[in-house]
């Protein structure tokens, strides 16, 4: 389907990413396994830290992954792991400024006078215009002293020029990763950059910032039609769990972050324990090690907050949703499931593959190639998380003439198929082989590489897991695709997002 | 705010004689530590690195197919990456997408020997990935494939390449699908921006084409037949393979799934290069949105102009270098009045295309324009720096080690290179030719190739709610997006 599925069920939002690629690993691959060739080491604060040697090139990749995302949010601040992350960007105490004591007065006095803005437009009808006024002169006056004392970007300047590649970061529901590659000799510079960044973060800029990340929801969400859908979907799909909020945040909630507020959040959640670094290529993991540790055990180990006790209470029966928009339709089904490690998910990923990875999919040949009906159907196992228990959702495009009612009704004969027919033994197999050779073909890359063992690490506590994730989905059988079936992918278990015309929709 | 962190074994008090000696040593560590520690990033030099890429093996086949190969024996799995001379530019001007739809019932269209459905089961069994594509001056077509399975896979790879069926089902689909796709892309701002600005850059040059519903329907499989006769014959196709398998074998093996396919020596139809605009002109699509897609430019300097490179390293400076490039900086970081706004510049053969793009929300829209062509301008009043130049060259050498970061990647540059008719050595070359370019380049290319006086602007969104009309920007041209039924 050469990547059609993409667009609809993962946004680039640029810096902030669901990143959403498959990991596929498999038992008759042991040869190639990773077991043996990790190195793995934990710092007395309890950083993890994952070594991949390989000697192909004379470049590393590195990836830091804090297990805290969108997820961990409370009501009122969505969009805060976001933003914190575009904040760790603009420098630290020694990076992006000429002179840090003088700015640290003029952003404390900044941080009082937006305090009294928002003190002010809290009044509502009451607030008083030319006092407003008043503090937004101030502001301007302090932003103006504040810029002749900033070095913008310093930290992309210095990487770029040490030819680094990739400077990036994203966040997730469940995760927020920090990534560049460079040059196989520039390790140490990246040690003291990211642990400065941990250790002595300053938020500068932060409500010109937030204007940015609303021009990032403006981009990504609002002017695209199927991105406002699942906005919605997942909105509708959980009630009581965070998944269902936007990992951008709220366009209110953005507009009001609060900057003390927002480094409480890192304060509380980029704690030692709640990070890996992960670091594949040309490197030798013994001779990285003391460099490492001098940089990174100087961050203070801390406890951690109690982990979220919200459970998504089970779905009591059909939820649909629509949404209206001048674009053509779209259709978004998802049904409610366990994550990992449960085994019951390693069923959906086989589900998967058999519904839509390729041309020979059951959804390609039916509704795509045979009946016309469809310009794109895809699956998702594992979705928006994969933290807690998730969605198994397939994003679909009817084609013009027909509707998204058509598509959905074809869409639910192939589902309901699953659960009377057993799937044949070949067609299972070619799911397997599929998935072991996509994991052969992550194999040749850095950045990959250290992509999936970091989420690993971070998501399960384990790297192996992986490997263990294979294992599971080369066990799983026909009856198990059945039974699998028949338990989630009912009515009551199922939410149905549409994108309709105005006409349609009713008033505009 | 976590300081204390850092000295955290000085603060140890400790009383006995033999444990105050072990404090002083830690107390000389801990200060010679520090002192690396308190080393700016700036200050932290080191030295380049020596790196000699593998060497990729330049072959011809007796059917005079060019063949580039890599061996890499980390993994067990081949990859074939090729580039065919032929690309939607030479669609008829009543057919256009005929190129596209080529490529796309290649794959799908099955062989003399083969349905189109079991090429498929066989491929997918083994979790090969095959695909033909159309650019606007290139056809492609990949092969990823286990080792144990390749002779199987090429088999189906030449067989689709050298004898399609061209199905009349496959192609119905493909239509329908195409048609689909063009209805579909006007939910998408910039896929409308760009496909606008492609149109009023190239007007009357095959490049500014684009399929409408009424040119796909044209197209039959006797098109497609020809078209393929035309362009697909083996001394028009680069090869390019890397992975686990040993050279001479595979030349065999090449040689023997293509031994009959006929080379043509007939020239390639003539396209004549785009011709640049004398004025500047504003173009506007209506469209009900929170935010605006703006994206302004003009045509440029080919690839093989000697100042090719330093007018990269100039659109670097001006936005093409992230976030310490002059767009990015004032527009995104300064101002918070954009998420994606830069510039960018291809040198291709014949000519090149230099442009601005951004999305603002509605209130800012005339601001922003403003702000990005008095950005562009100022690149010729406020020069680039020593600072910013070497900034940019420090930046382009060092980074360049990744261009070999796969032998995959190694093979598709290297047919990249000779598809564009540069020298073998360009690579080579690449990171001294940088590292010469001077100031006073930096002034000659801004000079002659920065326009904003006669550049094309297209703007994307809803003018009621911008902050002053686009008629300030001169007359303004309005593009309605069509009405499907």
């Amino acid at each position: 389907m050469k990547g059609r599925s993409i667009r609809a069920r993962s946004g680039v939002w640029g810096a902030l990413v669901l990143f959403w690629i498959l990991l596929f690993f498999a038992p008759p691959l042991l040869a190639f396994s990773l077991e043996g060739r990790v190195k793995e080491s934990t710092l007395a604060n309890g950083i993890k830290i994952l070594f991949l040697e390989r000697h192909e090139s004379p470049t590393l990749s590195l990836y830091i992954r804090f297990r805290v995302g969108a997820v961990d949010e409370n009501i009122g601040m969505t969009g805060t792991a976001h933003l914190l992350e575009h904040m760790l960007f603009k420098g630290t105490q020694t990076l992006g400024t000429k002179n840090y004591p003088e700015e640290e007065k003029i952003l404390a006095r900044m941080d009082s006078i937006n305090r009294a803005v928002v003190a002010e437009k809290d009044k509502g009808e009451k607030a008083d215009p030319t006092y407003l006024k008043y503090l937004e002169e101030l502001l301007k006056n302090l932003q103006a002293q504040q810029k002749r004392l900033v070095i913008k970007d310093e930290i992309e300047s210095i990487y770029s020029q040490n030819g680094g590649v990739g400077f990036n970061a994203m966040t997730s529901m469940d995760t927020t990763t920090y990534v560049v590659s460079l040059p196989a000799n520039r390790l140490e510079l990246w040690a003291r950059i990211e642990s400065d960044r941990l250790l002595n973060p300053v938020l500068r800029e932060f409500y010109s910032e937030r204007d940015v990340v609303m021009e990032e929801r403006r981009r990504s969400i609002d002017s695209q039609p199927e991105r406002i859908l699942l906005e919605n979907f997942l909105a509708v799909s959980f009630l009581a769990h965070p998944y269902g909020r936007p990992i951008i945040g709220w366009p209110s909630d953005i507009q009001s972050l609060d900057k003390q507020a927002t480094e409480q959040f890192f304060r509380t959640f980029y704690s030692p324990t709640n990070t890996v670094l992960a670091i594949v290529g040309d490197i030798r993991a013994e001779e990285a090690l003391p460099m490492l540790k001098k940089y990174f055990e100087r961050i203070p180990a801390q406890v951690l907050p109690p982990p979220l006790r919200t459970l998504e209470p089970p779905q009591r029966g059909e939820r649909c949703v629509q949404v209206v928009a001048d674009a053509n339709p779209q259709l978004i089904i998802g049904f409610h499931k366990p994550n990992p490690p449960h085994a019951d998910d390693a069923a959906f990923e086989i589900l998967e593959g058999l519904l839509s990875s390729g041309r020979t999919s059951r959804f390609y040949k039916r509704l795509v190639e045979e009946e016309k009906i469809a310009a794109e159907v895809s699956a998702a196992n594992g979705y928006p998380g994969e933290r807690y228990p998730n969605l198994f959702a397939i994003f679909a495009a009817p084609r013009n003439p027909h509707t998204a009612a058509e598509l959905e009704k074809a869409i639910g004969e192939e589902i309901d198929r699953l659960k009377t027919e057993p799937v044949s033994s070949e067609e299972l197999q070619k799911i397997k082989n599929q998935i072991q050779t996509s994991f052969l073909r992550q194999l040749n890359s850095n950045s990959k590489l250290a992509y999936w063992l970091s989420y690993g690490q971070s998501l399960f506590g384990d790297w192996r897991y992986l490997t263990r994730r294979l294992e599971a989905y080369d066990q799983v059988t026909p009856e198990d695709i059945r039974r699998v079936a028949e338990k989630y992918l009912v009515t009551r278990n199922r939410t149905v997002a549409t994108l309709v015309r105005p006409a349609e929709g009713g008033a505009k | 705010m976590r300081r204390k962190a850092a000295i955290n074994r000085r603060a140890k008090f400790l009383p006995s004689l033999f444990v105050f000696f072990v404090a002083i040593l830690l107390i000389g560590n801990a200060w010679a530590q520090d002192e690396d520690l308190l080393k700016h990033p700036r200050d932290m030099k080191f030295p380049p690195l020596s790196f000699t890429p593998p060497k990729v093996t330049r072959t011809l086949l007796s059917n005079a197919m060019t063949v580039f190969l890599l061996e890499d024996h980390e993994l067990p799995l081949i990859q074939i990456s090729a580039l065919i001379r032929t690309g939607s530019m030479y669609d008829p001007p009543d057919q256009v997408g005929l190129g596209k739809m080529t490529a796309e019932v290649l794959r799908n269209g099955g062989t003399g020997n083969q349905r189109p459905q079991e090429i498929n089961e066989a491929l997918e069994f083994m979790a090969a990935h095959l695909e033909f594509g159309m650019n606007r001056e290139s056809g492609s077509a990949t092969l990823s494939v286990q080792k144990k399975d390749f002779p199987k896979a090429l088999a189906i790879f030449s067989d689709l390449l050298q004898k399609p069926a061209f199905d009349d089902e496959q192609l119905d689909l493909a239509k329908k699908q195409e048609i689909e796709a063009i209805r579909r892309s006007d939910d998408d701002p910039e896929e409308i921006a760009y496909r606008e600005f492609r149109k009023v850059l190239y007007p009357g040059n095959p490049r500014g084409r684009t399929p409408s519903p009424e040119s796909i329907r044209r197209i039959q499989r006797e098109d497609l037949s020809a078209f393929h006769k035309k362009f697909f014959r083996p001394n028009r196709i680069l090869l390019g393979i890397s992975g686990d398998f040993k050279k001479e074998e595979m030349i065999a093996a090449l040689e023997k799934s293509f031994q009959n396919w006929e080379p043509s020596f007939r020239d390639l139809p003539f396209v004549p290069n785009p011709v640049p605009a004398d004025s500047r002109a504003t173009y506007y699509v209506p469209k009900d949105l929170p935010q605006a897609t703006i994206l302004l430019g003009h045509l440029s300097i080919p690839l093989n102009h000697p100042d090719h490179l330093p007018f990269k390293v100039a659109n670097f400076i001006l936005g093409g270098g992230g976030f310490n490039s002059r767009l990015t900086r004032e527009i995104r970081s300064n101002q918070g009045l954009a998420y994606g706004v830069g510039s960018f510049y291809q040198g291709r053969v014949g000519y090149g295309v230099f442009g601005a793009f951004c999305q603002t929300k509605s209130a800012s829209v005339h601001r922003t324009i403003s702000l990005m062509e008095e950005i562009i301008a100022g690149m010729k009043k406020r020069k680039p720096s020593f600072e910013e130049l070497d900034w940019a060259k420090n930046t382009l050498t060092n980074q360049f080690i990744f261009s070999f970061a796969s032998s995959a990647s190694i093979v598709s540059q290297r047919i990249q290179l000779e598809y564009d008719g540069l020298p073998e050595d360009y690579l080579e070359k690449y990171p001294e030719r940088i590292a010469a370019i001077t100031l006073e380049d930096l002034d000659r290319v801004v000079e002659k190739n920065l326009h904003p006086e006669r550049s094309l602007l297209v703007v994307v969104g809803k003018e009621q709610d911008f902050d002053q009309p686009l008629s300030s920007f001169g007359p303004v041209n309005r593009i309605d997006l069509p009405k499907y039924d």
